[in-house]
């Protein structure tokens, strides 16, 4: 069977002034393709550091990533700008547009930056912006755009190469509910539509509830999973992972 | 892959989001075009209006051609000219010759006689080859009856144009002529002679004889391709028999492509330096700017921008900053020089500019951003896509830091290396302006950071105190960014380095010059000692004496010293080097060695390939007798050097050996001959002069009386006191010459050309400044929370400003400081390297220690207050901006 994600041993560790952090200590995850995986955990847990390394913005100690059938760990620098520009998309909690280009130029970036536009790219882009409802926005530079709008161009700009993977950090941490509950809702169609396999990072239970299944870390190691459609809501939810991450 | 429409559409939003940053650093590039422009087009202006000037009073001629034998009044036959003018090189020669007539004209006090070096010249071709500059009327044409004179025998005769004059060969018979043009007189009294000019068969018809010549003036045709005109000469002499001596002219083409090669070093110099100082400050703005936008550029590698895309949208920022810096510099450029050129007009005859000083300046432009660009796109391409989620903790390295100033050290040790250790001239000078002064630069450069932490450490209180700022605040103002603050330090240094070598080398430049070791400030001469040895001069008391008696009598007279001058024969009539050294030998000039040294600045020639002889040496050889100093003219027409000997005859009919002891030149001497049309008469005298002992002079010759004194003003003495004692002396038989007016004039162009490369070393600073009020605005910008948190706790705005000009002060001492020392040094390497170029020593600073202590102290506190003043300026606005910022904005920009 081929996953989209699968993780193996995975261990990094930092350097925090004269101290050395182990972040994770042999993390092993397989994610499906078309699943949708939330991984919760404390702070300090690691789960910000798996999503990184398996988005391949960082490089690991030891272990191995296999993302989309190919492996991270055997990729050169330049190889690693290519996976992650036609592979992979990312939305962070403080949706990193660029300042100065607008909303459509934003989502436009990966497609120049990759030298494929194409005449009937515009469409595309303008297809994309409508569906995640910020067409009528698409001319406005990020800081005229309220949370909820960057987070839509975000995911646009995420989804724009079609990647097989998005992972998502904590995308509704600075969005009030009614937002979030919007964005959740746009992306279930987005995702849908592109059949993308996502892997959030969160520490809602809220959020956790969107996704198929959930994998607690802790203290740099899986400490446990369950399926949330197990529970009826969050509350339940937000127990049971409590009761993990302890 | 590049992706270029995109960098420059990011470059382009980055600009309008924040403008002020690259509009400093634009003008910056701007500001280092338009010095290399403005200095261009005023060297080319500069070059232009010497060329003519040049060309004017020395002619154009590439060759001169005279008789071998100077002192016995020959010429050359007519046919001399035709043989010349038939060489396939010759593109024309004109004759010229030289004897005495006397004018008379009619004026208001009746008729006035008087007798005047006249020059017969060709009508056709004197212009050309001799243009002289006319301040009224024309130059004589073909018709005998025209005559020309020049301004100070217009004066005397009390003659204008139109006037009729009567013109006698002999003193006795009489014709009439036309005064068509009165000539400008040559700005040297000392040397210059009342001339008359008519058409040469004129002249001869005068003195009843055929044309001959004195001197043929020689042009080449371009088509001869010309590049060695001294040998040349040689050739020709060779060709044209030993009655003929054919010499170089000044004005060769030779010397015109030297003369061009060294403005073209300099120009590549100023270059250099604008270039260092522009890159520093575009490497320091790109700097801040990738450190600013490191997050933009994480979030770029995050969604798969890779390492060359990133180095392309910064060189897109660069790029924009380049053409915009570029088309203001050209503009300034020309702005500047044309505004150089008309405050100076009067050195400048018109506007000039060349296309190359354009070109070299875009390209120092292109230059200067690819080497301040190289910095920002390595640290551009270190940055991670992790930069866009979490802050990189940047540590600050101190071994770095002292790993760089030790580094500064070695390259400064290097560049003295390549000065003292390279023996081939040449190679020295190439090595040392294209390696030893970029080093120079780098090695003060990369001590400044080191200097900037002990300065932060030991200086904090002091500064702290002074502004009423916490020192513990200061502490750490630019060590966590040493290396942004270094180059900004570095970007100001150039600057004052610039000023403070200018200034310290125009005051020597001035003092040696207007100093009167270089030029007596008065020559007397008698017209009764400089008759012949006989019973007349017998008579009068010894010339040491009555030079005493002088200074005694003039309590101006500050010093003094006596000269006799006479011919004396030789025992052979040797050659060497091509040349004759004829019987009637050479004038044999007659000083008291110790008093003459003290006046006049002997500059020693230390030939390439012959030994070098020690002028202390020289100078006790010449005080001990039996031997003598040659001029540099002696020894490059004669070939004797130093060691060699010459036998003259002494009084009693024996030969009597004297040894050259050295081959000397004067500057003065120099600038009279490259200057004004002397060059001819100097080289006569110089070739056929030699320098000896006095006593040697009455002990061998018998010579008693003088010919003439050099006299030395008091310091202070007021030109009209200088003006009434002339007279005095002239009363007591001894008129006298001044060079006071030229040493003033001399000083005024030094002044100017000083004031001129001042105002370049201040648009450096400008420039540097810029660069300081960007990194000032980085520096508020990235400290937005940091200022936020201080007003929370109860700062006032005042303390901000305070603590803001309190950094930029340590910034100002430290860059004001080394800035200075580098300048004290660059200034003595610029005199070594001077000496190096044209061989002459030039005097750094003042020789007293005090003095020179004294004026290096002025230097340094003129620095530190000059960059100080300008951090000042550079960072009161961002300062202010800063504290004025909403409160509740300053702590906004913690959350990130």
């Amino acid at each position: 069977m081929t996953f989209a994600v699968k993780v193996t041993e995975l261990k990094k560790t930092y350097r925090q002034g004269d101290r050395v952090v182990e972040a994770l200590r042999g993390v092993n995850l397989e994610i499906k393709n078309g699943e949708f995986v939330a991984i919760m955990g404390a702070s300090g847990s690691g789960k910000s550091t798996l999503l990184h390394l398996c988005a391949a913005l960082d490089r690991f100690d030891s272990g191995s990533i296999e993302l989309a059938g190919e492996r991270l760990q055997d990729m050169s620098e330049s190889q690693l700008t290519l996976f992650r520009r036609r592979k992979i998309g990312v939305v962070f909690q403080q949706f990193n547009l660029i300042p100065t280009l607008s909303a459509y130029e934003n989502v436009a970036l990966p497609l120049q930056l990759d030298g494929s536009w194409k005449p009937d790219s515009i469409g595309r882009i303008r297809e994309l912006l409508a569906m995640l409802k910020i067409d009528h926005r698409a001319d406005h530079r990020p800081d005229a755009l309220s949370g909820g709008e960057q987070q839509r161009v975000a995911i646009a700009r995420a989804l724009v190469m079609e990647p097989p993977v998005l992972f998502a950090d904590e995308p509704t941490g600075n969005l009030d509910s009614a937002s979030a509950e919007q964005f959740w809702s746009l992306l279930d169609q987005a995702v849908e539509a592109f059949h993308t396999t996502i892997v959030m990072v969160t520490h809602e239970p809220t959020a956790a509830r969107h996704a198929g299944r959930v994998v607690v870390l802790r203290d740099g190691q899986v400490a446990g999973e369950f399926a949330c459609s197990d529970f009826e809501d969050s509350g339940a939810l937000a127990a049971q992972y409590q009761a993990m991450a302890r | 892959m590049f992706s270029l429409p995109i960098a420059f559409r990011l470059a382009v939003r980055q600009w309008r989001a924040k403008p002020l940053r690259p509009i400093l650093c634009s003008l910056a590039i701007a500001a280092a075009v338009a010095l290399i422009v403005g200095v261009g087009a005023g060297f080319e202006s500069l070059r232009y209006s010497m060329r003519t000037t040049i060309g004017q009073m020395l002619g154009v001629a590439d060759l001169h051609v005279r008789p071998a034998q100077r002192n016995t009044g020959q010429r050359l036959p007519g046919t001399m000219l035709e043989e010349i003018r038939a060489r396939k090189d010759v593109d024309m020669a004109a004759g010229r010759m030289e004897a005495h007539v006397a004018l008379t004209s009619q004026g208001s006090g009746g008729s006035k006689l008087r007798w005047f070096e006249a020059v017969g010249v060709d009508p056709v071709y004197d212009p050309l080859l001799r243009p002289r500059m006319y301040i009224a009327g024309r130059a004589v044409s073909g018709k005998l009856d025209e005559i020309a004179v020049g301004a100070d025998v217009a004066e005397v005769m009390n003659v204008k144009v139109g006037d009729s004059v009567s013109v006698s060969g002999d003193g006795q018979t009489e014709r009439q002529a036309v005064v068509v043009g009165i000539v400008k007189k040559p700005a040297i009294e000392l040397l210059s002679k009342p001339t008359v000019y008519m058409p040469i068969a004129a002249l001869a018809g005068d003195l009843r004889m055929t044309p001959q010549f004195n001197v043929i003036d020689v042009k080449l045709s371009d088509a001869a391709n010309m590049t060695d005109y001294d040998a040349y000469a040689v050739k020709m002499s060779q060709e044209l028999g030993p009655s003929v001596l054919v010499s170089a002219g000044t004005n060769s083409k030779a010397r015109l492509a030297n003369e061009t090669r060294i403005v073209n070093i300099i120009l590549m110099l100023i270059g250099i330096i604008a270039a260092i100082c522009a890159a520093l400050i575009i490497g320091t703005t790109l700097s801040v700017g990738v450190q600013e936008r490191v997050r933009q550029f994480g979030q770029l590698r995050c969604i798969g921008a890779s390492r060359s895309q990133l180095t392309t949208f910064l060189l897109g920022d660069a790029a924009v900053m380049l053409a915009i810096g570029e088309v203001l510099g050209v503009i300034f450029g020309f702005v500047f020089s044309w505004l150089l050129v008309w405050h100076f007009s009067q050195y400048f005859l018109k506007y000039q500019i060349a296309a190359s000083s354009v070109v070299i300046a875009a390209i120092v432009g292109c230059a200067a951003t690819l080497l301040g660009a190289m910095i920002p796109i390595w640290q551009v391409t270190r940055v991670s896509p992790m930069a866009a989620v979490v802050v990189v903790a940047r540590t600050r390295r101190p071994r770095l830091i002292w790993g760089a100033a030790v580094v500064g050290l070695l390259c400064l040790a290097t560049q003295l290396l390549l000065w003292f250790g390279v023996f081939s001239n040449n190679v020295r000078f190439f090595l040392y302006v294209c390696l030893g002064v970029p080093l120079i630069f780098v090695g003060w450069t990369l001590l400044g950071p080191a200097v900037l932490m002990v300065c932060e450490s030991f200086g904090s209180t002091l500064i702290g105190r002074i502004l009423a700022v916490r020192p513990a605040l200061l502490r750490h103002a630019w060590s966590s960014t040493p290396w942004r603050a270094g180059g900004m330090i570095a970007a100001l240094m150039i600057g004052v380095t610039l000023f403070t070598t200018v200034r310290a080398r125009g005051q020597s430049l001035h003092a040696s010059w207007v100093s009167p070791a270089r030029l007596p400030d008065l020559l007397l001469y008698s017209v009764v000692d400089a008759l012949p040895i006989g019973p007349i001069s017998s008579l009068l008391p010894d010339i040491a004496v009555r030079a005493k008696d002088i200074k005694a009598r003039h309590t101006e007279i500050a010093d003094i010293t006596p000269i006799i001058s006479f011919s004396v024969k030789i025992q052979t009539n040797f050659a060497r080097g091509g040349e004759v050294l004829g019987v009637d030998g050479p004038h044999f000039v007659g000083v008291d060695p110790e008093s003459f040294t003290r006046l006049v600045a002997m500059e020693y020639y230390q030939p390439e390939g012959s030994p070098r002889y020690d002028p202390a040496i020289a100078v006790r050889q010449l005080i001990e007798g039996r031997h003598i100093f040659v001029s540099k003219e002696f020894y490059e027409l004669r070939g004797l050097g130093v060691g060699d000997k010459i036998t003259f005859i002494a009084a009693n009919g024996r030969p009597v050996d004297f040894t050259i002891a050295a081959i000397v030149t004067s500057t003065g001497i120099e600038l009279v001959k490259n200057y004004f049309d002397m060059r001819s008469i100097f080289a006569d005298h110089a070739v056929t002069a030699v320098l000896g002992n006095m006593t040697d002079a009455k002990t061998y010759f018998r010579a008693r009386a003088g010919s003439m004194m050099l006299v030395n003003i008091k310091p202070g003495v007021s030109m009209a006191a200088v003006a009434r004692m002339r007279q005095k002396l002239q009363q007591e038989g001894f008129p006298s010459v001044s060079s006071f007016e030229l040493k003033a004039g001399i000083g005024k162009i030094i002044d100017h050309v000083v004031d001129t490369l001042t105002i370049i070393a201040l648009g450096a600073l400008v420039m540097a400044s810029l660069g300081v009020a960007n990194m000032v605005i980085a520096s508020v910008h990235a400290r937005r929370f940091e200022f936020g948190v201080l007003r929370a706790i109860g700062s006032g705005r005042g303390q901000l400003i305070r603590l803001v000009l309190a950094e930029v002060t340590l910034i100002g001492l430290v860059a004001g400081a080394l800035g200075a020392g580098a300048g004290l040094y660059f200034a003595a390497m610029a005199g070594a390297v001077e000496k190096l170029l044209v061989g002459i020593p030039n005097q750094y600073l003042a020789s007293n220690v005090a003095t020179m202590f004294g004026l290096i102290g002025s230097h340094l506190l003129i620095a530190i207050c000059l960059t100080t003043l300008l951090a000042w300026l550079a960072a009161v606005v961002p300062a202010i901006r800063g504290a004025f910022s909403a409160q509740r904005t300053l702590l906004a920009a913690g959350r990130g």
